[in-house]
């Protein structure tokens, strides 16, 4: 019997010893676990923390204008547009890092996803800015005040030269923030025209020299390359100057701006503007996506149009005899401020 | 109606005529960034220098071409001339000037007619597209094409001017360029 109970003693702590070692050696294998599973943390990529409200109240920075405080729009998309006083064949035979051609035509998109606004700033191709000059062999000579139009002219007259305009129209209206470009050489206004249906607009000025039915006073829609005769041509339409255009530009805009929101609306898709975008690839240099096109067309159809806004200033003749712009520095700062700011109350 | 009312109705319906003229000027272009502000001579008699339109390929365009590929390859413009025209250049330069990084900035084919020996010195004084500053590194050459059919290249002194560039022709340089030439600034 005593045997029999030292065997039982014997057996239990036996029994105890492999409880003890299989528990030691559970801990053992968790802390290892630990340790290794905190190495690889370390090691890697500090997580971006989720629900991290600190910045919650961050205030925006506000500037001081007049008597006022404004604060920046903070959900902003600006697109620099541009016509290009040049046909895509001979953009290829650029030459020098000179000749990509003027950029004639200047609008910038202000769109606004809080409000659900769209501002469009038409600036002058004679306005005199600070734009950037290239070499022949294209290095980077130095900047120099001329009409803005000029500095699309030096590049490659692709990317290069619509970068290069994007800087200079930033730095014309005090360094605000333009998102894309979009450039649409002379060859694409017709074709634009066209996938609209044409646009429908009164006459004012007498473009029978280029058209014998494009007559004043007459209400048509144009076709084909009425259109760009409309939208380019001045020399011997009415007063002849890029002023006149210019009216006739925001008018021919409107319209066309109208045309496509309709078109919109009509379809209830965007597969019109994916279609459109396809039609004016070998005319277009733009840094969009074609889905981003697609999107911002379709999300911003029943936002708000307002007035196109035009620097002012003063034209004069400069010694060279060419007309020079020259915006007025107080209202370039009330447009800006206009377009991109609202007022802290 | 009095004279003196005709005179001024008169100046009024002139001033109301030309304006649209004044009105309707060309767009600016790039070509238009160049320009020959003035020349002078010794005898008065203006140079007659003038930038011609773009025209064929030539022998100006090859060699535009030529050197464009000899900078892919290299990093001194200057050593794509000969020792002679190097030693020209420097020779123009004040003391201590690094010559190593200039590159070909301007290349701008003129005609020049009418010259006569008895202008002698002719100063061209010429705006490019490029502002140039009183303390820039500058090399100024005149080239043109050689009885060889090879292309001659003669440094010329220049000044900076407004950020445009006095160039000085001295007659013996003078004797030689035919109508055609080209002018290139190295900076």
């Amino acid at each position: 019997m005593k045997e029999h109970w030292r065997q039982g003693k014997h057996d239990r702590i036996s029994e105890l010893k492999s409880t003890l070692m299989i528990f030691v050696i559970v801990i053992l294998f968790a802390l290892a676990m630990y340790v290794v599973g905190q190495q690889i943390e370390s090691s890697s990529e500090s997580a971006e923390p989720h629900g991290d409200l600190s910045r919650r109240f961050t205030q925006v920075p506000a500037v001081e204008y007049g008597d006022n405080l404004y604060c920046p729009h903070t959900r902003l998309t600006t697109i620099l547009v541009m016509g290009i006083d040049q046909y895509a064949a001979d953009a290829s035979q650029n030459t020098f890092y000179r000749n990509g051609g003027q950029a004639d035509y200047l609008l910038l998109l202000v769109i606004d996803d809080e409000a659900k606004t769209i501002t469009p700033i038409q600036i002058d191709r004679d306005t005199m800015a600070e734009i950037s000059i290239l070499g022949v062999l294209g290095s980077e000579a130095g900047t120099r005040t001329e009409q803005i139009c000029l500095q699309h002219g030096f590049g490659d007259g692709g990317k290069q030269s619509c970068e290069f305009t994007q800087q200079a129209v930033s730095r014309l209206l005090l360094g605000v923030q333009i998102d894309f470009y979009v450039a649409l050489d002379m060859g694409g206004i017709a074709t634009l025209n066209d996938a609209v249906g044409g646009v429908t607009l009164t006459l004012q000025d007498d473009f029978t020299s280029l058209d014998p039915t494009m007559l004043p006073g007459a209400t048509l829609t144009l076709h084909g390359i009425q259109a760009e005769y409309y939208v380019r041509n001045r020399m011997n339409i009415g007063i002849g100057t890029n002023a006149s255009r210019m009216v006739r530009q925001q008018t021919y805009w409107e319209g066309l701006a109208s045309q496509l929101m309709t078109r919109l609306e009509t379809d209830g898709n965007a597969n019109f503007i994916g279609n459109l975008f396809d039609q004016l690839k070998p005319y277009l240099i733009t840094d969009m996506k074609r889905g981003r096109i697609i999107n911002e067309a379709w999300s911003t159809r029943k936002y708000e149009r307002f007035s196109t806004l035009h620097p002012e200033g003063t034209y004069s003749t400069g010694e060279d005899g060419f007309v020079e712009f020259a915006a007025n520095p107080a209202a370039l700062s009330d447009l800006v401020i206009q377009a991109f700011y609202s007022k802290v109350l | 109606m009095g004279k003196k009312r005709f005179s001024l109705l008169l100046a009024l319906v002139l001033l109301c005529t030309c304006m649209p003229a004044m009105a309707a000027t060309y767009s600016k272009t790039t070509r238009d960034l160049i320009r020959i502000i003035s020349t002078t001579t010794d005898n008065g008699t203006p140079l007659a220098l003038f930038i011609p339109e773009p025209g064929a390929k030539g022998v100006f365009e090859d060699e535009f071409d030529g050197i464009e590929t000899y900078m892919t390859k290299n990093s001194s413009m200057l050593d794509y001339f000969s020792k002679d025209v190097k030693t020209a250049i420097a020779a123009l330069q004040p003391q201590g000037a690094d010559l190593s990084k200039l590159t070909l900035t301007e290349y701008t084919p003129f005609q020049r007619t009418n010259y006569d020996p008895v202008m002698g010195t002719v100063v061209a004084t010429i705006a490019f597209a490029s502002p140039f500053t009183a303390d820039q590194t500058l090399a100024v050459l005149v080239g043109y094409v050689g009885k060889d059919g090879k292309m001659v290249w003669i440094p010329l002194e220049a000044a900076v001017t407004d950020g445009s560039l006095a160039l000085s022709f001295p007659p013996e340089v003078l004797k030689e360029l035919p109508t055609d030439i080209v002018i290139a600034v190295l900076s």
